[in-house]
């Protein structure tokens, strides 16, 4: 196990990591976890939406063909139980590693109504409450708020609505615990990070460029690791507007960043973070949604790097 | 007989302001096309109002009466304007990529930057698509946000002489993502609207970082007058994946010169209503606390709607403070 990174950490990347089988795909990794084991799992828009990974890079499995509509965002509870989250299926689904469905939230394909409060339209995320087991949900695309549930599914409160005010929403995209008494959410619209006891008062905001995907450390490594989304059109090609990794301690503040200047397809460049995890080592796993962002616009279009791993190597 | 307008105190939470509609009386022919960009009022009360219509330049006063339009053929891109003590007028064209200094009545008193020349991009020259200007009342020296194409702020003196610019592509303090407005906070301090960083940044008349506000993507920024030291913000709406979800931006948020959230006004979403308001890009007060907002409506909201409205889009508000 790491200690928590400092300002003098450094990382580096890993280039082409992930050995996928010819011709399975990502298409593009929405999503990425890592559980007690370094096994890294990647919850994708191809084929094979799970695959499974060893710290390595080496593969080790797939399953879920066919049964998700769009995958979105994917955690790792604490006794290695998986929580997917699908936005267009509009549900979230805890199952275990190898697959198997133990607890289904919302209905597939049946959205609640549009900014209306109900579970779910386009859910987003899953932070899992370290020793309660309740689950936070984003929800997300169709729905300003944060969802509570015990750790047996039953719905305990809900919160937020649509604004830029305190405890209010524009686009809950990613939440993660931080330690055992608060979540931090990323609320990507309204480029701010929120944070809320785990009863939903809020406590802190934390100003960020377009924050999308968020991660807290494991074990001693205390510090929370945040994605940050690139600039809006009108300002294509910009140096240092988001598309990078924060390393942040869980008081917001920054403690070192990593990635390059500009986006790109390059081995230190981003495209479009969409995921984050953090693995025993200290090592940071981004899924980015790639071929949306860039790869389908591309004449013809075509699947880019989608899953990126850093090193941390010193500090 | 005129009298001198009773001074006003700072905005509170209790302060309210009510919209004015139909309050600019447009003659035939003369029309904003939608982009009314800005706006400013002198110390007559008088408003001028920069758009991308007929008139570039066009005069009201404070009922409302055209005065006069002028500026025909005279620039590029309206976007910016502003007003000094003794009531020049400055005019920034973002697509020509100039600043003009213009008496009251339009005669050019000095340019800076040259027509349709722009500075390299992003590269810290003068200008790639400026924004906006401010004028410290006590030096007279401009501060001019630099731009689309340029993240930065250009001090000059009151001669137009440069002094010294600051800046960078960035999202840490003293970095830009489209400095999109800039005004004065007293006399030794200027607040500059960093739009696509969502925040204010506050520096010293030298350039040094003092603070940052948070605020959804800030667009335009002006201090309140005849002793309301608050400030106002326009807010610009959310992104298109946001589109039609309430309650984000397109309103006026009012902040305590410390910067503190006091009130604001504006409904839940953007429209032709009166009481909606659509990209505000410009924002002006008058000494009786009224507030005027020029709105790039056109472009920013009701181009992209399935069926464009026809005829004058409604794209300069007027909100009248009617108590506290």
């Amino acid at each position: 196990m790491v200690t928590a990174a400092t300002p003098r950490t450094t990382y580096e990347p890993v280039f082409g990591w992930a050995k996928v089988p010819h011709p399975m795909s990502f298409k593009e990794a929405t999503s990425v976890a890592v559980d007690s084991r370094d096994k890294v799992y990647v919850f994708n828009r191809g084929k094979n939406p799970l695959m499974v990974f060893d710290r390595d890079g080496n593969f080790l499995e797939t399953w879920g063909e066919g049964e998700f509509d769009r995958p979105h965002g994917i955690t790792v509870d604490g006794d290695d139980n998986l929580w997917l989250v699908d936005d267009l299926g509009h549900f979230a689904q805890k199952r275990t590693t190898s697959g198997k469905v133990l607890m289904t939230l919302g209905e597939r394909g049946k959205p609640a109504p549009w900014q209306g409060g109900g579970i779910f339209n386009r859910p987003t995320h899953t932070a899992i409450h370290p020793t309660t087991g309740d689950v936070f949900i984003t929800d997300g695309y169709g729905n300003s708020r944060v969802h509570k549930f015990d750790s047996s599914g039953k719905h305990i409160k809900s919160w937020g609505e649509p604004g830029s005010r305190h405890g209010q929403f524009s686009l809950p995209h990613n939440i993660c615990m931080l330690g055992e008494d608060r979540v931090a959410v990323c609320d990507r619209e309204n480029f701010r990070v929120q944070i809320f006891t785990t009863d939903g008062e809020v406590v802190d905001q934390w100003h960020s460029h377009r924050p999308i995907a968020i991660a807290a450390g494991k074990g001693a490594d205390t510090n929370i690791y945040l994605g940050e989304a690139g600039a809006p059109p009108v300002q294509k090609g910009v140096r240092r507007l988001g598309l990078r990794v924060m390393v942040m301690d869980r008081d917001g503040n920054m403690l070192t960043h990593f990635g390059n200047e500009l986006g790109g397809e390059g081995p230190d460049q981003f495209l479009a973070p969409h995921g984050i995890a953090i693995d025993s080592e200290g090592s940071v796993y981004i899924a980015e949604v790639s071929y949306t962002a860039y790869g389908s616009l591309q004449d013809p279009p075509r699947e880019v790097a989608s899953l990126r791993k850093w090193r941390r190597v010193g500090g | 007989m005129t009298t001198a307008a009773r001074a006003l105190g700072p905005v509170t939470t209790a302060t309210k302001f009510e919209p004015a509609p139909y309050w600019a009386k447009l003659p035939m022919g003369v029309t904003f096309r939608g982009d009314a960009t800005s706006v400013a009022v002198d110390s007559k009360d008088n408003v001028y109002v920069f758009n991308r219509g007929t008139h570039p330049v066009a005069v009201f006063d404070k009922e409302g009466n055209f005065i006069k339009g002028w500026g025909q053929g005279e620039f590029d891109r309206p976007h910016g304007i502003e007003i000094d003590a003794e009531d020049n007028l400055y005019l920034v064209d973002d697509g020509g990529h100039f600043v003009q200094k213009r008496t009251n009545d339009g005669k050019i008193v000095f340019t800076l930057g040259e027509r349709g020349t722009p500075a390299p991009w992003q590269d810290g020259g003068m200008f790639n698509r400026p924004t906006d200007i401010a004028i410290n009342p006590a030096t007279g020296d401009l501060f001019v946000s630099d731009g689309y194409g340029n993240s930065r702020v250009h001090k000059f003196d009151a001669s137009g002489k440069h002094i010294k610019s600051w800046g960078e592509p960035g999202t840490a303090p003293g970095q830009f993502s489209l400095p999109h407005n800039v005004c004065m906070l007293g006399t030794d301090k200027i607040v500059v609207c960093d739009r696509e960083n969502f925040r204010l940044q506050v520096f010293t008349t030298d350039g040094e970082f003092v603070d940052q506000w948070h605020i959804h993507h800030p667009m335009s920024i002006t201090h309140g007058r005849n002793g309301d030291t608050s400030l106002y913000v326009g807010e610009m709406g959310p992104p298109p994946v946001q589109n039609g979800v309430p309650n984000l931006g397109n309103r006026v948020t009012i902040l305590s010169s410390e910067g503190e959230y006091l009130t604001y006004f504006g409904a839940p979403l953007p429209g032709q209503e009166p009481n909606q308001i659509s990209a505000p890009h410009g924002i002006a007060t008058d000494s009786e606390g009224s507030v005027y907002i020029g709105e790039v409506a056109w472009t920013f909201w009701f181009s992209r709607q399935p069926t464009p409205p026809l005829g004058e889009i409604v794209s300069l508000r007027k909100w009248q403070r009617v108590s506290g």
